[in-house]
């Protein structure tokens, strides 16, 4: 062999070897080998062959074979054949049916990567009263294949109907979607997915409420550039920390400084979504002692927001601006402490948004943390069209009877309903959890018992349901996901990779426009539902913190108050002040939080 | 079929026995390791998915190829070597003409299943930023698993013949062996047919040194594949590298360092399972790896890293170019064009551009920095310095904005940051302390992580996405439940392993405690690592990295 390398010299350094080799001449055979040759290596062998065959002799050690019938993997498959151990059939058809899920995720993601901007709705007159819902044009989407139907799809109608309105071009018609969840929806996965392809068909109506902060580094949004120039200190609801109040906002997590914090947040500048904003909407909390809250939007004069009010209520300031590339900026400004929820981005142009509210690491019950009334006015301001809750994966790890589980999941969504009527609900199933059993990835036991536990909430309370477990597979389906290329399940067999949220994305989206599809065809004739009508001009604003700011010229940021407590139910305020204001919204008592633990 | 799969081990153990009993019948010796060898090429259990039945072909044809194009360029030899100038100038042209089949057939199939795409991809986006619409045709091509390693190995043995320095491998059959050995036939060490061929011409080395030898290698193998190298990319650095934007600036940080440790035990732990198998066939292979992040410069990393590559493109570009011989300008040359076809080997895209430029250069400035005169600085020393200083910020500044698409206050600091650099390794002088050598292996090494940015991304998307969330460096910090302490101790260790402990203690030391087991507890370490595989990765042994290569 060569000689080992000069550790001084670099690859290039040394000089060329010159070498010459004859090959002429036949090969010599071996004479016979010394004793003992062999001896430790076949010994060895003999050792390893027998530990084994003792896995397969000894039925208790079935978890260390490293291969059983019924696996995915076949040893030699294809040269050898799954047929000689008559699982071609099957094992065939499940890696069929992982391949084509492997071959939407490429699409899924290819496509993401060439997305170019949305191309906007031709806006539409608003709807007038009796106006009627026109025959269904049809989309091409229509005749791609749905893996898995909605149940109690019917109960989405008021949905479908803000729906059509959106993709029929109404002016004014946003519909607006919350998307609560554990880690599952994390990273903005699902919930991204699904925003893209809601606002590819329907309307880009704006990326919707991002947290004030991080809360943890799960929470990441596509389609909008967040930046946190300096922490806010958070509470996070899983954590109780606002049990005296249980106010957190509607996005699950308190965001609160005595000065100097800071965060940024502008529209994206790739990708289809989030690339413009029209309406920025600052949610946060008047407080005894309140500090001042600085908001710039662009390289606009800065809006000073006083906070200080008698008792503890929930407060909006929307700012609007002509609709394009924007970054607005939110800064603890001192006086006091000061409490913020989150910002909402959205565009004043008939389309959906899509709220991602992920709840890291949280329980179902963990949402009963909410004070009701604050929870009902955080909603009824959002005015949500549907709420999706996908909980469960942390539920399996806890203690508990299933019929509490049960309980604990109506009290959520009933919770959550109160708010206003009426509000669908639609409750995705977890995704299949995984466990290891010798090389073999089986679905938990107790993943199907909490499917069955939702789909049972879901019809008693009258949500709409989606099987997300069976639409991954069934049985099983997490440890195929994982094995897939490109993995589509990740790692710790609990959650999906980039390449998974794409496609469970997808599936549900099929599944919602199908009903959708459904529902015009059945509803064509009938009224179309009318947008929420524009809030009434508030009361005089409150001198202003910040008097040097003028009215601004159009196509500015336009600095408005937020609505008086009896607009407060219509939507967002829709008028403007002369100057900024301090904001009167609902009153926020706050009662004891509803425990139902 | 992988290395460390039940797969394997149901092949290796009967065709270990069936070639052992082989030994004084080395015709049909070679023919079974030729037909285990195929079989090998072709068997899959899952992933990667098995080849097509076209891979065994194109195997077939570069064998032939090479058989008869090294024979035609032999049969010249006479005639070129002889006093007759016609003679010789016709045979010239006609060893010149074989070889340059061999280097189409063989360079020419390599660069369509690997580089057409790319190629076409390429001119569509320089066309496109010229401003003329350029739809780019894509082929639906699978690269041949192996064939940048059986490609170089072929081509080694036709150009080693053409020079002269081998004669023709006369038997077909110990040819075909040399070709699809498969020890190394998918992922290399590269062998040299020098060195190969006249180890198929003698009986197979079988001995008892050997035969424990093969055994440790293959025991360190696993261990250092799977567990440093599957188990951590399954456990994180594939999650990071998928989605770059989801992940913060340290935990991005994080997940090149262990992309680093997971390269080199992927790479380094087939290389050693591939040697052991050699050995326990009875057969030498060169070493391929030499603890390559304990290298003090660039170049002495390339002399450790992948070493079968790096001294083939040495030996059959750089040197044949003419080397550090002629003007500066040539040699700089030889060695950039060397340098950056190192790293195009790598892939096909424009990640292993950016790659294979910014080792090239990497290493042209530690060629002039070693060899520059050091003296006090003066003014009109200093001079072309300052100015150099302001080309290299400018061009990673356009590197930065341009291609990277990264904002100019972050391109700035990314110009800033390699101008800091270049006068950091440039200043510091190499002595032969502890200290100035662990500063320059520090250095070294973090340049090495910093560039796998561009080695492991799927895009350049992915890289612009990872490269901006490092220059982000927001404070998230890493999320509990990220890495978990397992994790971070096979980490730690790993790299800790490969920078601290002494070789001796591995190769030596370690092998000596190995050998003197008896086989029944030789055995029984392979069966509990066989379980600890077995349970690590329950969703499959991953293919090796150089696979993809």
């Amino acid at each position: 062999m060569n000689s080992p390398p000069d550790h001084s010299d670099g690859l290039l350094d040394g000089e060329e070897r010159r070498y010459r080799v004859d090959l002429r001449g036949a090969a010599e055979a071996a004479g016979p080998y010394p004793r003992g040759t062999f001896r430790q290596v076949v010994s060895a062998m003999a050792t390893l062959v027998m530990a084994i065959s003792a896995t397969y002799a000894v039925p208790a050690l079935h978890w260390m074979r490293p291969w059983q019938p019924g696996d995915d993997y076949v040893p030699f498959w294809n040269l050898i054949g799954r047929e000689l151990l008559g699982e071609g059939g099957k094992v065939a058809e499940k890696q069929e049916e992982v391949a084509a899920v492997e071959a939407v995720a490429r699409a899924e993601v290819a496509a993401e990567e060439t997305a170019e901007p949305f191309v906007d709705k031709v806006v539409r007159e608003p709807v007038v009263e009796g106006e009627r819902l026109p025959a269904y044009a049809g989309n091409v989407e229509d005749d791609e294949p749905v893996a898995l139907q909605l149940e109690n799809v019917e109960t989405l109608d008021s949905f479908y109907g803000a729906l059509a309105a959106s993709e029929l071009g109404y002016a004014g018609a946003i519909t607006r979607v919350l998307h609560y969840g554990d880690s599952a929806i994390g990273n903005d996965g699902i919930p991204g997915a699904i925003r893209m392809k809601m606002q590819a068909r329907f309307g880009d109506a704006g990326h919707g409420f991002h947290l004030l902060g991080q809360p943890n580094a799960s929470y990441r949004h596509q389609g909008v550039r967040f930046d946190e120039k300096s922490a806010w200190n958070h509470c996070f609801i899983i954590f109780g920390c606002r049990e005296k109040d249980g106010h957190y906002g509607l996005g699950g997590t308190t965001f609160e400084s005595t000065g100097g914090a800071e965060i940024k947040l502008s529209t994206a500048t790739k990708g289809a979504m989030g690339r413009k904003a029209s309406r920025f909407e600052l949610w946060y909390a008047g407080m005894p002692k309140g500090g001042n809250i600085r908001v710039t939007l662009d390289d606009q004069e800065p809006i000073t927001v006083a906070t200080a009010a008698e008792q503890l209520e929930d407060r909006w300031l929307e700012l609007k601006a002509e609709d394009g590339e924007h970054t607005l900026a939110v800064r603890a400004a001192g006086g006091g402490k000061v409490r913020a929820y989150g910002v909402v981005l959205e565009r004043e142009v008939p389309g959906v948004v899509w709220d991602e509210m992920s709840q890291i690491g949280a329980l179902t019950r963990r949402m009963l943390n909410f004070d009701a009334e604050h929870l009902h006015s955080q909603l009824r301001r959002r005015d949500p069209n549907l709420v999706v809750f996908m909980f469960g994966g942390n539920d399996m790890n806890t203690q508990g009877t299933m019929q509490k589980y049960r309980e604990e999941y109506t009290a959520v969504i009933r919770l959550f309903r109160a708010a206003k009527q009426p509000m669908a609900c639609l409750v995705m199933a977890p995704l299949d959890h995984g466990e290891r059993e010798g090389s073999r990835i089986i679905t938990r036991p107790i993943v199907t018992k909490i499917v069955e536990a939702q789909r049972a909430v879901a019809k008693a309370e009258g949500c709409a349901f989606f099987d997300t477990y069976e639409a991954m597979g069934g049985d099983g389906s997490m440890g195929r996901w994982v094995r897939s290329n490109p993995a589509l399940g990740s790692g710790d067999l609990s959650h999906l990779t980039h390449h998974g949220h794409k496609v469970v994305g997808g599936l549900l989206y099929r599944a919602l426009v199908a009903g959708y599809v459904d529902y015009r065809k059945r509803m064509v004739g009938t009224p179309v539902i009318l947008p929420k009508p524009a809030a009434p001009e508030p009361a005089p604003a409150d001198p202003a913190v910040n008097p040097s700011v003028n009215p601004s010229a159009p196509g500015s940021a336009t600095p408005e108050s937020t609505v008086p407590a009896a607009a407060a139910a219509n939507g967002p305020a829709a008028t403007a002040a002369a100057a900024a204001a301090a904001a009167v919204g609902e009153s926020g008592d706050s009662p004891a939080a509803a425990d139902l633990q | 079929m992988l290395f460390a799969s039940f797969d394997f081990l149901l092949f290796i153990i009967p065709v270990l026995l069936l070639t052992w009993a082989l030994a004084h019948v080395p015709t049909v010796r070679v023919l079974v390791l030729i037909a285990a060898s195929y079989f090998f090429y072709m068997a899959g259990a899952r992933d990667p998915l098995p080849p097509p039945w076209y891979y065994v072909g194109l195997l077939f044809v570069s064998t032939v190829l090479d058989y008869v194009c090294s024979h035609r360029i032999a049969a010249n030899r006479a005639a070129f070597e002889g006093e007759d100038p016609q003679a010789k100038a016709r045979a010239r042209r006609a060893r010149n003409a074989w070889l340059a089949v061999s280097l189409i057939g063989n360079l020419g199939l390599l660069a369509y299943f690997k580089y057409t795409n790319f190629l076409l991809g390429a001119f569509s986006d320089i066309a496109g930023a010229l401003g003329i619409e350029a739809q780019a045709l894509h082929l639906d091509l699978l690269l041949p698993i192996g064939i940048s390693f059986y490609t170089f190995q072929t081509l080694s043995y036709t150009i080693d013949v053409w020079r002269r320095r081998l004669t023709p491998e006369p038997s077909l059959r110990r040819f075909s062996l040399f070709v699809v050995f498969f020890p190394q036939l998918v992922a290399g060490p590269i062998v040299r047919a020098h060195e190969f061929l006249p180890q198929l011409h003698r009986p197979p080395n079988l001995s008892a040194a050997n035969m424990s030898q093969g055994m440790y290698r293959i025991f360190c193998g696993v261990i250092k594949k799977v567990v440093l190298g599957d188990w951590i990319a399954a456990q994180f650095t594939d999650a990071v590298f998928a989605a770059p934007d989801t992940y913060t600036s340290l935990e991005i940080l994080l997940a090149l360092y262990a992309f680093t440790l997971q390269l080199y035990a992927d790479f380094s732990g087939y290389s050693d399972i591939a040697i052991g198998v050699a050995l326990l066939l009875g057969y030498q292979m060169p070493e391929n790896f030499d603890r390559p992040y304990q290298a003090k410069n660039l170049g002495e990393f390339w002399r450790r890293w992948h070493m079968t590559l790096s001294t083939w493109l040495r030996d059959y570009v750089f040197f044949p170019l003419g080397g550090s011989r002629g003007s500066p300008g040539r040699a700089y040359f030889n060695l950039w064009l060397t340098m950056f076809l190192v790293g195009m080997w790598h892939g096909a895209s424009w990640n292993f551009v950016i790659y294979s430029n910014v080792h090239a250069l990497a290493m042209l400035f530690n060629r002039w920095n070693r060899g520059r005169a050091r003296g006090p600085v003066t003014v009109a020393r200093s001079a072309p310095w300052v100015v150099f200083l302001l080309l290299l910020a400018g061009a990673v500044y356009g590197l930065g904005t341009s291609v990277l698409q990264l904002d100019g206050g972050t391109s700035l600091g990314l110009a800033g940051f390699a101008a800091a650099m270049f006068l950091l390794v440039a200043w510091l002088p190499e002595t032969n302390t502890r200290l100035n050598a662990a500063v320059h292996i520090a250095l070294t090494f973090h340049f090495t992580v910093l560039s796998r940015v561009f080695f492991r991304a799927d895009d350049l998307g992915t890289s612009r996405d990872m490269i901006g969330g490092l220059l982000r460096l927001d404070t998230h910090g890493v999320r509990p439940g990220l890495l978990t302490p397992w994790l971070w101790a096979a980490l730690i260790g790993g790299l800790a392993y490969h920078m601290i402990t002494p070789k001796r203690w591995v190769e030596i030391q370690g092998y000596a405690l190995f050998r003197r087991l008896p086989g029944v507890v030789i055995g029984l370490l392979f069966a509990a690592l066989a379980l600890g595989v077995h349970l690590l990765l329950a969703n499959g042994p991953r293919p090796n990295i150089y696979f993809s290569f």
